[in-house]
């Protein structure tokens, strides 16, 4: 507790802001989880914890840290990186899932997506020497 | 020092699973674009975060949600898996899996669909991989209905 007594005004203000920031969209986004009607609509909610949410109070962790022991501190930009690469990951296999369930299912969850134009040209490729993914294109 | 003897095979044990789960050979992103794109990236969630915010907490719960297709300019699964990482992270927008060349984007907000914005965004994922980039295949949207 000394420690944190000797922050001084000019640098626990911006982290006691950053704090808030951060756990208010937090709060947010498990209000969003409450209040969001279907399953896809909820995915979307914690993204806001996932995305500034941890930022934020990364950020205030990384500032504290780095006063109270006089170097630089940033190993929680190592966690707010591995938070912010498999949320994402871990949302889409989730909607993936619902989706394919859906389709199997038929039911009324069933999303109408109508298919896009057809075109012959896909773009770039990988060509005939890049290996045995060539044409692989579903994530 | 000591951590070397517990950091050094760690660092050893996960470059060697990291190249067995995805070779060297395999498409790699150029650092420095990287760097520059982690910036925008950001500045995009916390815009998106805060209009996700505002929908949730207004007591009308302006929501539109459904489903867009949006036609993908490559077949490159290791670029596609990156964009529909991109389009997950940002508030507003899931990427759901590709299905016929297009990749399925679940919307909080339909009406905020904005197909030339992911095909930018795509273009950047695709700079990022150091790939050429094509203009879109496909002029206009299709859309669909929750």
């Amino acid at each position: 507790m000394t420690a944190l007594a000797d922050v001084p005004l000019a640098l626990a203000i911006p982290i006691a802001a950053l704090v808030v920031l951060g756990s208010t969209l937090t709060l947010i986004g498990a209000t969003g989880v409450l209040r969001l009607q279907s399953f896809y609509d909820r995915l979307h909610a914690p993204t806001l914890a996932t995305s500034w949410g941890t930022g934020a109070i990364i950020i205030a962790s990384a500032l504290l840290f780095t006063f109270i022991d006089g170097r630089a501190v940033v190993h929680e930009f190592v966690i707010g990186a591995f938070i912010v690469l498999t949320t994402p990951v871990t949302l889409m296999m989730l909607g993936r899932a619902a989706l394919e369930r859906d389709r199997a299912e038929g039911g009324k969850a069933m999303p109408e997506m109508p298919e896009p134009d057809p075109s012959p040209d896909h773009g770039p490729d990988r060509g005939p020497d890049r290996g045995p993914n060539h044409g692989r294109s579903e994530t | 020092m000591d951590a070397l003897y517990y950091g050094a095979p760690a660092v050893l044990l996960t470059t060697s699973i990291s190249l067995a789960l995805y070779p060297a050979t395999q498409p790699g992103i150029r650092l420095w674009w990287a760097v520059l794109y982690v910036p925008h990236l950001l500045l995009r969630g916390f815009l998106g975060g805060l209009d996700v915010a505002r929908r949730v907490l207004d007591p009308r719960l302006p929501v539109r949600p459904g489903w867009r297709r949006v036609p993908l300019l490559t077949n490159i699964a290791e670029v596609n898996a990156v964009l529909g990482g991109v389009v997950s992270v940002l508030p507003g927008s899931l990427a759901a899996g590709i299905r016929n060349g297009a990749l399925e984007v679940h919307m909080l907000d339909t009406e905020d669909f904005n197909l030339r914005s992911l095909q930018a965004e795509e273009r950047r994922v695709l700079r990022l991989f150091g790939m050429p980039v094509v203009t879109p295949r496909y002029a206009g949207e299709n859309r669909g209905r929750s």
